[in-house]
C-alpha cells in the first residue's frame, strides 16, 4: 500500500472527497496507455509511406518545315536622327576690379653693381633710388595719394574764394565746386572709356601729340545730339578715329548730373580728344630726340 | 526809274533781318564743366574721408557716431581712415577739429558728428564737414534739435546730408527694407532700418502674409492668408491693419506704387495664371496691362515705366523680365525679382537669373535691358535686389558662404564693394525712403 502524505485534519462535518482522486490499478491503466498510443503513432509513422508518382509532361518535339526567303529591297531612304541644335545660353561673367599696378618712374641711382666703364653710365633721369628689379616702368607716374602737405602760402588775392582756387574761377560755392568736379570727372570718365587713340598713322611721337577739338551739342534728355569739328588734328587717320568715335557717341545719353545741382550740364561742351595715350612704341630715336635738349646749331653773340 | 531809294530800302530791310536774326540765335550754353581732355585713360580716384572718433561715453552720442561710420563704409563710396590712426586730441562736442593733423594722415575730406542732451527728451546732433583743398573752416555745418527717440533716424539724415555735401546727392540711409520671410510654417511681413537696425515683425504669426511694399507717408501694403483662405490686399497705417477692397477678384500675389504714389499695380491670379493690373492708388479703376499667361512681381521705374515678370508657367526659362510689354531679359535664362535703380550713370533694371544647380545670379542692364552686366558670380544664389533712394547701393538677399554668412547685402554700384547688412534672409526685399520729418529735423 502506497504511503499517503499527512493531510491537515478536515473541519467537524465535512463530507467531500475524504480518499485519493484515483486509485493506484487507474494510474498504472492510464501510463499504460499513453505509452501504447505513442508506440502506435511511430510505429504508423515508419510504415505508412507515399507511393504516388507523378509522371513527367513532354512537350511534342516541333518538326522544322523550311520555306524560300525572297529579300524585299527598301528604297526608302531612313531619317536621320537628330534634333534641333541646343543652344546654350551663358551669362557674361562678372566684372572684377583688378588691383592697381603700381609703376615706378624710370630712374638711375648708384648701384654697387655698375660697371666701371663711363660707356655705361646711364643716360635716364636720376633719381633717389631706384625701382625694383621686378617694377612696372613707365615714363611718367601719376600720383596715386593726394597731396597731404599744408597749403605753403595764404591765398594772394583777397575776397571770396579758396586758398587753392585760380585766379579765372568763378564758383565761390566749395560745395558746388566740389560737385562740379566730380561729375566733371564721371563725364570725362564716360568719354574715355569710349575713346582709343590709334596706334598708326604717324610716327609714335607725332600721334601722342595730336589732338582734335569738338563742340558736342548736348539735348535736354542729356543725349548726345551732334558734334562739330572745332579743330581737327590735321592727321587723317587721328581725325577719322575723332570722328568714328563721335559717330558712335551721337544718340547715347550722358550720366545724370548731381542732384542737388542739375543745371551743371550745359548745351554743348568743349570735348579734346588726345593721343597721349597711343598704343604705339616709341623708336629709341624719337625717345632720345625727345629727352634731348635742342642743340643751338649756331652759337648765338 | 530810279531803282536806288528801292536798292537802299531794300539793303536796310536785309541788314535789320540779319541782325534780328543773330540776335534771337540762341547762345549754346557751355555749362560748368569745361573743356574735357580725352585720353583714353579711365583713372579711378576714391576720396579719403575721415570719421573724427568718439570719447564721450553719452549713449546719444555714441549712437549718432556710430550709425554716421557704419553708414559711410556701407555707401562704398570712400577709403574710411580707420579710428586707429586718429590723431591724439580731444573730441568733444564743443572741441575744434585739428585739420592739419588729419591732414598729415591724408584726409581729404573731415566729417565730425557729436550729440548731446539738451532739456528733457530733446537731443542736440551736430554735423559738420571739412575739404581739406577748401581751408580751416567747415564747407557744411548743421545743428539739429530732436527727440530722445528720434537719435538713430537724424543719424541717418545727417548722414544724407553730409553725402549730399560731398557728392552733390544726398545719401539714402533715412530709409526703411520691408520683406517677407519664414516663421514656423507660416510667412510674416518684417522691417528694418536701412543699416540692418530695429529688425520687427509687423504681421500675426498665425496668418501667411506675403509681397510687401511701402505705400505712401511709411504705410504697408502687404497680401495676407488666413487658413489657406485666398491672398488679400491689406494695409499697415499708425500700426492698425485694414483691408483694401479690390474690384477684381482672385488672389493678390504682388504690389508695386510708382514713384509718386499715385499709380498700384497688383500681380492678381486667374483661372491658370496671374495678371498684372494697373489702377489707382486706392486700387480702383484696374486695367489690365500684361498679356501672358503668367505674370507677377510689377515694379515701376522712375521714369514711369513698368516692369513685371512674365511668361508660361510650366517651362523652364520661359519667364522673362517684360518692361512695358516688352521681353528684355535674355532668352533661355528664368528671371525673377526685377528692380530699378536710379545711379549715378542714369536709370538701370537689375533682376536675378537662374544659373543652374539651383542658383540665381544678379544682372544689371539698361532700362530697356540693353547693355547686361553681371553683378554676382559663385557667391551663393543671390536674390530679390533693392535699390536705395540715391540709386548708388544695391540690397539683395544671399547665401553666400563667406566669413559672414547668408543674409541681406548692400552693393555699391560705383565702385562693387560688398557689405553685408543684416543676418535676416527672406524674400520680396522693398526699400523706401522714410516720411520726409518736421521741419525742424531737417539736416
Amino acid at each position: 500500500m502506497m504511503n499517503v502524505a499527512p493531510r491537515r485534519p478536515l473541519p467537524s462535518g465535512y463530507v467531500g472527497a475524504a480518499v485519493a482522486p484515483f486509485t493506484d490499478f487507474e494510474i498504472v491503466v492510464a501510463v499504460a496507455g499513453a505509452f501504447v498510443i505513442q508506440v502506435v503513432f511511430f510505429v504508423t509513422l515508419a510504415v505508412v509511406t507515399n507511393r504516388a508518382r507523378i509522371e513527367e509532361v513532354r512537350e511534342p518535339e516541333k518538326k522544322v518545315i523550311p520555306i524560300s526567303v525572297k529579300p524585299v529591297i527598301d528604297e526608302t531612304k531612313l531619317l536621320k536622327l537628330g534634333g534641333k541644335k541646343k543652344v546654350k545660353y551663358k551669362l557674361p561673367d562678372m566684372w572684377k576690379k583688378k588691383p592697381p599696378v603700381r609703376r615706378q618712374k624710370a630712374g638711375s641711382a648708384p648701384s654697387p653693381q655698375a660697371k666701371d666703364d663711363p660707356n655705361e653710365i646711364p643716360k635716364s633721369e636720376l633719381s633717389d633710388a631706384a625701382p625694383p628689379p621686378d617694377a612696372e616702368i613707365a615714363k611718367e607716374v601719376d600720383d596715386l595719394q593726394p597731396d597731404a602737405s599744408e597749403p605753403d602760402a595764404e591765398a594772394t588775392v583777397e575776397g571770396e574764394g579758396a586758398p587753392d582756387g585760380v585766379e579765372e574761377g568763378t564758383e565761390t560755392d566749395p560745395l558746388k565746386a566740389r560737385a562740379v568736379g566730380e561729375y566733371t570727372r564721371k563725364i570725362l570718365g564716360w568719354f574715355n572709356a569710349r575713346w582709343s587713340p590709334p596706334g598708326t598713322g604717324a610716327p609714335c611721337a607725332e600721334l601722342k601729340s595730336l589732338r582734335a577739338s569738338m563742340s558736342v551739342t548736348i539735348g535736354g534728355d542729356r543725349q548726345v545730339t551732334g558734334y562739330a569739328v572745332v579743330a581737327p588734328s590735321g592727321n587723317p587717320t587721328f581725325d577719322a578715329k575723332v570722328r568714328a568715335t563721335m559717330d558712335s557717341i551721337v544718340g547715347q545719353q550722358l550720366p545724370p548730373p548731381p542732384k542737388l545741382y542739375p543745371d551743371i550740364l550745359g548745351t554743348t561742351q568743349s570735348v579734346t580728344f588726345a593721343g597721349t595715350r597711343a598704343p604705339c612704341e616709341e623708336s629709341a630715336q624719337e625717345a632720345q630726340e625727345a629727352q634731348e635738349p635742342q642743340q643751338p646749331q649756331e652759337e648765338t653773340p | 526809274m530810279n531803282a536806288r531809294p528801292f536798292l537802299a530800302l531794300l539793303a536796310v530791310l536785309l541788314s535789320t533781318t540779319l541782325a534780328s536774326a543773330q540776335s534771337e540765335r540762341p547762345i549754346p550754353d557751355e555749362g560748368a564743366l569745361g573743356e574735357l581732355v580725352v585720353t583714353g585713360h579711365v583713372k579711378e580716384h576714391v576720396t579719403t574721408l575721415a570719421i573724427l572718433p568718439s570719447l564721450v561715453p553719452d549713449l546719444e552720442d555714441v549712437i549718432v557716431r556710430s550709425v554716421v561710420r557704419r553708414d559711410m563704409e556701407l555707401s562704398g563710396m570712400f577709403d574710411v581712415i580707420p579710428d586707429s590712426r586718429a590723431p591724439e586730441g580731444t573730441y568733444g562736442f564743443d572741441d575744434p577739429v585739428d585739420v592739419g593733423a588729419w591732414r598729415k594722415i591724408g584726409a581729404e575730406v573731415i566729417v565730425k558728428v557729436a550729440a548731446r542732451k539738451r532739456r528733457a527728451g530733446k537731443i542736440e546732433v551736430l554735423g559738420l564737414a571739412y575739404f581739406l583743398n577748401i581751408g580751416k573752416d567747415p564747407v557744411y555745418e548743421k545743428k539739429l534739435l530732436v527727440d530722445e527717440s528720434e537719435v538713430r533716424v537724424t543719424a541717418h539724415r545727417v548722414t544724407d546730408a553730409l553725402l549730399g555735401a560731398i557728392t552733390g546727392t544726398p545719401g539714402g540711409f533715412a530709409s526703411q527694407f520691408t520683406y517677407s520671410g519664414k516663421w514656423g510654417r507660416n510667412r510674416r511681413v518684417f522691417t528694418m532700418d536701412s543699416d540692418g537696425a530695429e529688425l520687427e515683425p509687423r504681421t500675426k504669426e498665425t496668418d501667411t502674409s506675403i509681397a510687401p511694399t511701402w505705400g505712401p507717408n511709411g504705410t504697408l501694403f502687404y497680401a495676407r492668408s488666413r487658413d489657406y483662405s485666398p491672398f488679400i490686399l491689406m494695409k499697415r497705417e499708425n500700426r492698425v491693419h485694414y483691408r483694401v477692397k479690390l474690384p477684381i477678384k482672385g488672389s493678390v500675389f504682388s504690389i508695386a506704387f510708382n514713384s509718386d504714389y499715385s499709380k498700384l499695380a497688383l500681380a492678381i491670379s486667374n483661372g491658370e495664371g496671374s495678371s498684372v493690373w494697373v489702377g489707382d492708388a486706392d486700387g480702383g479703376n484696374p486695367t489690365k496691362v500684361s498679356t501672358t499667361a503668367v505674370a507677377t512681381h510689377p515694379v515701376f521705374s522712375p521714369s514711369g515705366k513698368l516692369a513685371w515678370i512674365g511668361g508660361e508657367p510650366y517651362s523652364f526659362g520661359a519667364q522673362r523680365v517684360y518692361v512695358d510689354g516688352k521681353a528684355v531679359s535674355p532668352p533661355g535664362f528664368t528671371a525673377a525679382a526685377p528692380a530699378f535703380c536710379d545711379t549715378e550713370d542714369g536709370i538701370r533694371l537689375v533682376y536675378s537669373v537662374g544659373v543652374g544647380g539651383n542658383r540665381e545670379d544678379l544682372v544689371m542692364s539698361g532700362e530697356s535691358g540693353g547693355g547686361i552686366v553681371r553683378l554676382t558670380q559663385n557667391q551663393g544664389t543671390n536674390t530679390y535686389p533693392a535699390c536705395s533712394v540715391d540709386g548708388r547701393l544695391l540690397a539683395f538677399f544671399s547665401t553666400r558662404k563667406n566669413k559672414d554668412g547668408p543674409g541681406l547685402y548692400m552693393m555699391s554700384l560705383k565702385r562693387w564693394v560688398t557689405n553685408r547688412v543684416s543676418g535676416a534672409y527672406g524674400e520680396s526685399l522693398r526699400w523706401a525712403p522714410l516720411p520726409p520729418p518736421p521741419k525742424s529735423a531737417r539736416p
